[in-house]
């Protein structure tokens, strides 16, 4: 994946996958380094699973579709001398959390990110999601309960209008933090 | 230009009041995005974009695009279903954003499959 966003959008696919209802994703970014940080309250993740769930030779396996993503992006940033933790409780959730340079000449650029946040809230409106991004220039922050409670509670703000708002308001605001 | 605020998404739903109401997901046509890894590899995010771009230009307000995860079948990725109401449930392989724009037109607006993308009809 020629990004970080697709990494990032793949990560959180594996969430939704585990049947998460929240979802908590921030990102850090500074000079040196870049933590991310993703907490979802889905299936969790048995132990015997994450413990090689970095490994692509026992994840890439037809049956075991979820955690392929997770071994290509620890590979990324295992390149880049970066690290990535999961801890997981089976029926409480998981919580991923990787620390990488934010400069290293391998790693991917982020990409558009605002892209992906875009992707993930208008098409799982049944998902809440908190986006919490920081880097030198700025903070920006999303939730879909906002979203949500701005259109009085409604549960499918699938519509053209509110799409296109959704779109305009990430890239203007996600714009200015440069990530 | 003045930066946009989730405020003025309220003044959004109370302009289209009405509509909101009848926002039902049921009795409008579904597409659905697999966003597997591999999906994702072969540019699923792209296409779905490229879908919700058309549904937003051409003010679409029958439609409704969800995601799912992976089906096993990497190899077709990107795969889009599409399912109008009342129609079968037709999947699309190798579904690049140029293929999806045409599967809305033809397909999704038009009525009509788009038969040399199909990889299996339900
Ligand atoms: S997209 Fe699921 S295994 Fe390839």
């Amino acid at each position: 994946m020629k990004e970080l966003s697709l990494h990032l959008l793949d990560l959180i696919e594996n969430s939704i996958e585990a049947g998460a209802k929240n979802i908590f994703i921030e990102i850090n970014k500074n000079k040196e380094k870049t933590v991310l940080r993703i907490v979802d309250d889905g299936k969790g993740i048995p132990e015997d699973v994450l413990r090689d769930i970095t490994n692509p030779f026992t994840t890439t396996r037809r049956t075991r579709k979820v955690g392929l993503g997770i071994s290509l992006f620890n590979e990324v940033i295992t390149n880049c001398g970066g690290k990535l933790n999961i801890k997981s409780k089976v029926g409480e959730g998981t919580e991923l959390i990787s620390e990488f340079p934010s400069n290293h000449i391998d790693l991917p650029p982020w990409g558009n990110l605002a892209d992906t946040i875009y992707a993930l809230i208008v098409t799982h409106p049944e998902i809440n999601f908190n986006f919490k991004i920081k880097t030198e220039k700025g903070s920006f922050e999303i939730s879909t309960e906002d979203i949500k409670s701005k259109l009085g509670g409604d549960n499918s703000f699938f519509d053209p209008e509110v799409i296109r708002f959704i779109k305009s308001y990430l890239n203007q605001n996600l714009g200015g933090i440069g990530i | 230009m003045k930066k946009l605020t989730l405020e003025e998404l309220k003044k959004i739903k109370e302009k289209a009041q009405s509509d909101l109401q009848a926002r039902s997901p049921e009795g409008k046509d579904k597409i659905v995005v697999h966003m597997g890894t591999c999906g994702i590899a072969a540019g699923a995010r792209e296409t779905l974009l490229a879908i919700l771009d058309e549904i937003e230009k051409r003010n679409l307000q029958n439609v409704v695009v969800t995601q799912a995860g992976c089906i096993g079948l990497c190899e077709y990725e990107p795969l889009i279903s599409v399912q109008k109401v009342g129609g079968p449930k037709v999947l699309y392989k190798h579904v690049t954003p140029e293929k999806a724009r045409k599967i809305i037109a033809q397909h999704v607006i038009n009525g009509q499959i788009v038969t040399e993308d199909v990889l299996s009809t339900e």
